[in-house]
């Protein structure tokens, strides 16, 4: 794909800036000042080609919904398409007819590069070119980041230590603690806190044994406590009640003294005094009654009273309420009748805006209805609806009318084209073959490869001097002829092996016995019963010797017979000893001796069973020899020959390849044949390509031309009917509102005509005497309501008057000019007089009744004393009051004994705790104070011991049950098993996603290296002679070689040979390097089929002239497979490029063809 | 007459697969079936059940703490009337049952033989065989007597019957056979998930007391069966749980973000509904087709904290304890930068070098794990599952290549 314009209608600070890239050239260099508009450009680039990104930062001068960029493509097969994008969500991409088109338009030309890759890979600025050339320096060259980042991919190094390091955060190393281990640690020490949380029911047991043994020993102490506390309470209660009994006798010895006196009634003396009282208060209160009754009746006589004013006092107070009504109305009359004059003036101002002749009243009372009113508001605002409505369907009619020629005359201005049918579907039956250029080559290189592979196959194997048919034809023997002669073979084999391992044993055994012996006997004569005996011979044929001397031939035995004897025997005797000392060595060197012998024999039956067994061999080889002898090959061992029937197995299977590959060529080549054919019929005559995918491209192409003129003749055809399927409607609509018009007039002339106005009366005059009839109808209930209210005052002082005039007139009152309601108030204030002194007379009768009945009360309550008195006398049998007090007295006496000896008898209820005077008696007899004292002492102390006693029992039981009580609410270990679970279900998502980690760590740096493999070699083919381009000859080549480390890193050599890592190449070097490695990746892409402008900006700033000139041979070499567009600011390198670029300069306007109209926006 | 039909207990065994989280309050994991248990006794007194049956797995086996035996001891006079207890196959040999002196309302069914127990006055008779081992391979209930006539009959039997599920089949048994008994009802133990397998006659699986793992999502609780006059009336199921375990899975196919927090906001709402009122612990999974599927990769504690807060706005507690991304991205249009190395990723596993090595070092990593958690944890064993992994994990290399400081 060629970028063959870019206009910039609205984007950035720019407006209506074209640049025309011709399509001949494939270099070109886009000059502009600083700030002149290079880098908008090239962002306006990827805009136009992929969409505005949902955020841009161009929209500053232009408003975002306005930005445009038009743009014309060309594709790889010729074909040119112009389109405008523009900034929006939806239907973004237009052509250049302002049309709508599909984002898959551009397919054709994009093919599958997505934005990413364009930036990324087709883009290049001087800022990422440096940080390229410095990335090198930092990777120290490795090969993979180097290779990769050249192809857009960088931030390999720090992915892959990120990945490293969340991995060694997860697991780690095994040095210090990670997640995992971490997690483990927890679970292993929460398992230990469950262990130990557990409750046992050992523990249980124990706990529930103490309580139930504090409980029995608890009861014991009780029932001694309970034995001590009786005592005490008996002691105690004795020393209570003994005090209390002595009281009891000598109370019962006063009364039986006053036994003999006159019994007097229980009540004698509160009677007594009672009376004495009642008598006194009674004769005092019938004194004061009658005092008091003389003093009212005075007071009484005393009083004025008004009768006439009382017999009237309804017809006064019926005053009171039309005196103030009255009062009320003199005082509210004139403001009303003034609001009243004000009113008819605002009234007859109002008439003279209706200007109709009217008196104020008339007008008031014919006043329209609201609803006429209203009406005719509706209406005036109705008519402007109208009239908008009317111009609008006009201008939508015309609109339309002018659109509908201007498609019919587009219309009329092209041929209806054929569609391509018959070529489509040739296409498509050709693509659904699938890629038969790329099938063929792999098919003919499949062929080759299979061939060659069975030829090397057939070179290889062993054995075999034939050609490859004679190879097929061999008769082999049967496999299982094969298995019996080679089992015969390896039995025999293996029986001679054994044979020869059991000789070499018997050997060795022999050798490992003598020297066995050897060491036994070394130094000296071991000690056998065979040597002791013939040491012993010698000492006897010595002592023979002397014997023989002595009696034998009478000679006298010499010193050196003696010594040779005593030798002799010494040596015997030692013999003799050591054997007996060494009878181990001696019963081995007699075993050793044994077994020497033994094994002669061994070794000699040996020898000849090897013989036979040899002979057995040889019968079996020469038996194997002969089976394989048909073949035509020599016969190995059954393993190489089983390994060599396998090795035949691959020849043939490998041949078998080779002829299933030649028939899958010839297959693939019909096919071909067969698709060209078809598409050389329906392709126009001359339309030739060297492979079927180019054939199909033309094809391709041919047909979506033929298709797109279709389909824009379709458009306008859809055009024209749309716009005329629109005129009757809106023509229908243009009738519809001129009729609403003409309906209005009638209802205006007959609205008006209800406010007393012509039919054809203006908005403005109905307006004006709206207006005014709203005033009078906004006056009008006031006004009205004024009237009413003068009326009625002035009936309310009229009826006050008369009302007061027959009050007058009863009373005999003279009239005068007092006014009605002054004399309706001072009416009033007379009344209430004479009802005040009436209600004080009522008061005094009513105090003097009470009086009369206060003297008849006192009266009867003196003689009820009296008499009370009396009878009291009577019932003692006394005469007077005084020999009365007297008997009372001793009544008394009597009382107070009988009391005492009642409240000693509770004293010893209550101190004798329930016990009767008797039992009391009895339990006292014979208990001394001092000795109840001392029990009482010792028993204190008893008790204290047992007390001490008791709270160690009850800390021991109560520790008991706290153990049970904590055991019974448990859940600790339950607790701490949770944290076990927990702990574990960490450990697991650790694993689980440091696994996911370390495969893709591992996977992907296996995958880098494949990638890099992959690349690595057209593209460092590439980028060497580039890089060798642009250093202009000071570096031969690139290698990819291993360093120190063992990493593969990327090497610049010189013509010498040697090799120069990244850290040694100047910055302008390493610059160079990754342009050189950029473009090789680009001309992979390309040629992948990936054909994409390769846009640059100012990225020849840091070069020196030499550098920059040969960068710009190298883009224009480039410029030969791909599009390069290269933005400069810089003259000189403008200057350095005339000659092998076109040159195009910033500031160019705009061609109309690529304006758009703004209402269609 | 009411009585409860419960089982599968496990008391005081932990919940599993539930990371330790700080924001987590201790008080919504712990105790949880020592709680749910206490709540069973609860409903069986306020419904004032004749009766509770326990068939099966009450403790786990290899739990020793004793106190989780005195804890059900108390429980049990707090029931104060007949509980019918079976040993299931996590029982059957507990440390504890051995040890603990049961209270007089407790009836333990024999492991030797099969047990009847009947009662006159209300005219049940139940017939049940408790586990004498872990494993028994063969049909209990064959040695079930013949109904009593004119009683209810209830067997009680822990049992995978025909279908385990993901548990060993123990003590396996047909549900037709069982109905061929002539019993009213089967009170079954064992499967966790409430079954009914039959309504004439009512057998019935309760399912777990309270769940104890994500998998076990939804009410959990006891089954409330109602008798009149030797009939069943009515059987329905009581959640006595007190912690709810939740699965939102959420498809955010064709949904942009507020779409997306919509559909999480209204499965929250549902899931807090359905609880009703009881803590939750929520897994959060997204799936479908998206063109957010690469963003929301480093998104997901703001999901859970989404969830959280769609479920404050909800009135419920609850808690996401993990979050998966199964979505998928939507099919691109053009080629992405990383494409190419994409392809060489995938083809380094046709390397059997490299898959060997990988599942080595992956084994490994398992001994490494404790006992437990070396059979359940998810680390691939084989060639298929090793790619499976590999296809996960390159979404990590891949954000690591666009973004190394956030990898």
């Amino acid at each position: 794909m060629k970028l063959l314009r870019l206009s910039l209608l609205r984007y950035g600070h720019l407006t209506d800036q074209m640049l025309d890239f011709s399509a001949e050239s494939g270099l070109h260099v886009v000059h502009g000042a600083n700030e002149a508009g290079k880098s908008t450009a090239l962002s306006a680039i990827a805009d136009a080609l992929f969409g505005f990104p949902h955020q841009t930062a161009f929209d500053f001068l232009h408003a975002s919904q306005n930005l445009r960029i038009g743009f014309t493509l060309q594709a790889a097969g010729g074909m040119q398409a112009a389109f405008i994008r523009r900034k929006g969500k939806i239907n973004t991409l237009r052509n250049d007819a302002d049309e709508i088109v599909p984002e898959d338009s551009l397919r054709a030309f994009l093919g599958s590069t997505g934005r990413d890759v364009f930036e990324q890979s087709f883009g290049l600025d001087g800022t990422r070119l440096r940080a390229g050339g410095q990335e090198l320096l930092r990777s120290g060259g490795e090969a993979a980041e180097s290779f990769l980042a050249s192809t857009g991919l960088g931030n390999l190094r720090l992915a892959m230590a990120a990945l490293d390091e969340r991995a060694k955060s997860l697991v780690g190393d095994g040095r210090g603690r990670r997640r995992l281990s971490e997690a483990v640690e927890a679970w292993r020490a929460a398992q230990r806190a469950a262990d130990e949380a557990a409750v046992a029911p050992r523990v249980w047991a124990e706990a529930e044994a103490a309580a139930a043994t504090a409980e029995a020993d608890l009861a014991a102490l009780h029932q001694q406590a309970r034995a001590l506390a009786e005592e005490d309470s008996r002691l105690n209660r004795v020393r209570r009640v003994k005090p209390v009994l002595v009281e009891i006798d000598d109370t019962r010895a006063v009364l039986a003294g006053l036994a003999d006196a006159p019994p007097v009634p229980a009540d004698a003396g509160a009677r007594h005094k009672a009376g004495l009282a009642a008598a006194r208060e009674a004769a005092a209160d019938l004194k004061r009654a009658q005092d008091e009754h003389v003093r009212l009746s005075a007071l009484v006589a005393a009083l004025t009273r008004d009768a006439p004013a009382i017999a009237v006092q309804d017809a006064i107070d019926a005053l009171a309420q039309p005196r103030a009504v009255a009062v009320q109305a003199a005082g509210d009359l004139p403001r009303v009748l003034a609001e009243i004059a004000d009113n008819r003036a605002r009234a007859e101002a109002a008439i003279e805006v209706i200007g109709q002749d009217l008196g104020v009243e008339e007008a008031r009372d014919s006043l329209p209805p609201a609803d006429a009113r209203r009406a005719v508001h509706r209406l005036i605002t109705q008519r402007e609806g109208l009239l908008v409505a009317r111009d609008r369907t006009r201008a939508a009619l015309d609109a339309a009318v002018r659109r509908r020629d201007a498609a019919r005359a587009a219309l009329g201005a092209v041929e209806a084209p054929v569609p391509p049918v018959r070529l489509r579907r040739t296409i498509d039956a050709v693509r659904s073959l699938g890629p038969l250029d790329a099938g063929r080559d792999r098919a003919r290189r499949a062929v080759a490869q299979a061939t060659q592979r069975c030829a090397a196959a057939l070179a290889a194997l062993p054995l075999w001097s034939g050609d490859l048919a004679g190879l097929v034809a061999c008769a082999l023997p049967l496999p299982s002829a094969c298995s019996d002669s080679a089992g015969v073979l390896e039995s025999a084999q293996a029986a001679l092996a054994q044979l020869r391992q059991a000789a070499a044993a018997l050997r060795a055994e022999a050798a490992a016995v003598d020297r066995d012996l050897a060491r036994l006997a070394a130094g000296q004569v071991v000690p056998t019963p065979e040597a002791v005996a013939a040491q012993r011979t010698l000492r006897d044929r010595a002592w023979r010797e002397i014997r023989r001397a002595i009696e034998g031939t009478g000679e006298r035995p010499t010193p050196a017979m003696a010594d040779d004897f005593e030798a002799e025997r010494d040596a015997a005797d030692r013999l003799a000893d050591r054997r007996a000392d060494e009878a181990q060595r001696v019963a081995e060197y007699l075993a050793a001796t044994a077994r020497r012998a033994a094994l002669d024999l061994a070794l000699s039956a040996s020898a000849a069973t090897l013989t036979e067994a040899e002979q057995a061999q040889a019968a079996a080889i020469a038996g194997w020899a002969a089976l394989w002898a048909a073949a035509g090959v020599e016969a190995q061992a059954p393993a190489a020959m089983a390994e060599w029937r396998r090795a035949r197995e691959d020849v043939l299977e490998l041949a078998t390849a080779a002829e299933a590959a030649r028939e899958a060529l010839a297959d693939v080549e019909a096919s071909w044949a067969r698709a060209a054919a078809d598409l050389a019929g329906v392709l126009p005559p001359g339309v030739t390509a060297d492979t079927l995918g180019a054939l199909l491209l033309r094809a391709d192409e041919l047909c979506a031309a033929m298709e797109a003129a279709c389909q824009a003749y379709q458009d306008r055809v859809q055009a024209l009917a749309k716009e005329d399927r629109l005129l009757p409607e809106l023509r229908r609509d243009e009738e519809a509102a001129q009729a609403g018009l003409a309906a209005w007039g009638e209802a205006w002339a007959q609205a008006v005509g209800r406010l007393g106005l012509p039919g054809d009366a203006t908005t403005d005059a109905v307006e004006a005497a709206l207006q005014g009839w709203a005033r009078i109808a906004e006056i009008a209930p006031v006004w009205r309501k004024d009237e009413s209210r003068v009326a009625d005052m002035r009936a309310s002082l009229a009826c006050l008057a008369a009302a007061v005039e027959q009050v007058q007139h009863v009373l005999g009152e003279p009239g005068g000019d007092e006014p009605a309601s002054v004399a309706a108030a001072r009416l009033a204030r007379r009344l209430a007089q004479a009802r005040a002194v009436e209600a004080e007379a009522e008061g005094l009768a009513r105090s003097l009744a009470g009086l009369e009945r206060d003297v008849a009360a006192a009266s009867e309550r003196l003689a009820a004393a009296e008499a009370d008195l009396a009878a009291l006398r009577d019932a003692v049998g006394v005469q007077s009051d005084s020999a009365l007090t007297q008997a009372i007295e001793i009544a008394a006496q009597r009382g107070v004994g009988d009391g005492r000896l009642a409240a000693l008898g509770h004293a010893l209820l209550a101190q004798g705790d329930g016990l009767t005077e008797a039992e009391l008696r009895a339990e006292s007899v014979g208990v001394g104070p001092d000795e109840a004292v001392a029990r009482l002492a010792d028993i204190k102390q008893a008790r204290e011991a047992l007390d001490g006693r008791r709270e160690v029992l009850s800390e021991v039981k109560r520790g008991a049950l706290a153990r049970m009580d904590a055991m019974q609410q448990g859940g600790l270990a339950a607790a701490k098993a949770q944290d076990a679970e927990d702990a574990l279900a960490e450990a697991r998502e650790a694993a689980a996603l440091y696994a996911r980690v370390h495969v893709a760590r591992t996977v992907l740096r296996a995958g880098i290296e494949r990638f890099r493999e992959a690349q690595q070699g057209p593209l460092l083919r590439a980028a060497s002679a580039h890089f060798a381009m642009l250093t202009g000859g000071r570096y031969a080549r690139l290698v990819v070689d291993e360093d120190g480390s063992g990493r593969m890193v990327l090497q610049a050599v010189r013509p010498d040979g040697g090799a120069c890592p990244m850290g040694s190449l100047s910055e302008g070097t390493r610059d160079q390097l990754f342009l050189a490695l950029r473009v090789a990746a680009i001309e992979l892409y390309v040629a992948r089929g990936q054909v994409m402008p390769f846009v640059t900006d100012d990225v020849l700033v840091q070069f020196d002239d030499v550098r920059a000139r040969a960068a710009i041979g190298l883009l224009a070499e480039l410029g030969r497979s791909t599009q390069v567009i290269l933005f400069t600011h810089h003259e000189h390198v403008v200057d350095l490029a005339r000659g092998v670029a076109a040159i195009t300069r910033l500031g160019v306007s705009v061609p109309d063809m690529f304006h758009v109209k703004q209402s269609h926006g | 007459m009411k009585f409860l039909h419960a089982a599968d207990i496990h008391l005081d065994s932990p919940l599993t697969g539930l990371r330790a989280r700080a924001d987590l309050p201790p008080g919504i994991t712990q105790h949880c079936t020592r709680r749910a248990f206490a709540a069973m006794i609860d409903l069986a007194l306020a419904e004032d059940v004749a009766f509770v049956v326990i068939a099966g797995d009450l403790y786990d086996g290899d739990w020793k703490d004793f106190s989780t035996g005195l804890f059900f001891a108390e429980q049990m006079r707090r029931l104060n009337r007949p509980c019918y207890l079976l040993r299931g196959n996590h029982d059957a040999r507990s440390i504890i049952t051995s040890k603990l002196r049961l209270p007089a309302n407790v009836r333990e069914f024999s492991s030797r033989t099969c047990e009847s127990f009947t009662l006159p006055e209300l005219r049940v008779a139940l017939h049940g065989h408790s586990f004498p081992n872990r494993a028994v391979p063969e049909d209990l209930s064959a040695g079930y007597p013949a109904a009593t006539p004119g009683h209810l009959n209830i067997g009680v039997l822990h049992t995978s019957a025909e279908d385990p599920g993901e548990h060993e089949p123990y003590a396996p048994c047909s549900p037709a056979a069982l109905a061929l008994k002539g019993y009213g009802y089967w009170a079954l133990g064992h499967i966790h998930k409430r079954r009914e397998l039959s309504t004439r006659p009512w057998i019935v699986f309760p399912g777990n007391l309270q769940g104890r793992h994500p998998n076990e999502t939804g009410a959990k609780g006891c089954t409330l069966v109602t008798v009149e006059d030797t009939e069943i009336v009515n059987v329905t199921h009581r959640a006595v749980d007190v912690l709810r375990w939740a699965a939102l899975d959420i498809d955010a196919t064709g949904a942009d973000e507020p779409v997306l927090m919509a559909r999480l906001a209204d499965h929250v709402a549902s899931a807090a509904e359905a609880a009703e009122g009881r803590p939750i612990l929520a897994r959060l999974t997204l799936i479908g087709r998206t063109d957010m599927h690469d963003s929301l990769r480093s998104q997901t504690e703001r999901l859970a904290a989404e969830c959280r807060n769609a479920a404050i706005a909800a009135d419920a507690d609850l808690w996401v304890h993990s979050v998966r991304l199964l979505t998928q991205p939507l099919a691109r249009a053009t080629t992405g930068k990383l494409d190419e190395l994409h392809a060489a990723y995938a083809q380094a596993l046709d390397d059997p070098a490299l898959v060997a090595k990988l599942l080595e070092e992956l084994a490994a990593l398992r001994q490494k794990l404790p006992g437990p958690a070396r059979n359940d944890v998810v680390l691939p064993r084989n060639d298929a599952e090793l790619r499976t992994l590999a296809v996960e994990a390159w979404a990590l290399a891949a954000d690591a290549l666009v973004d190394p400081e956030q990898a």
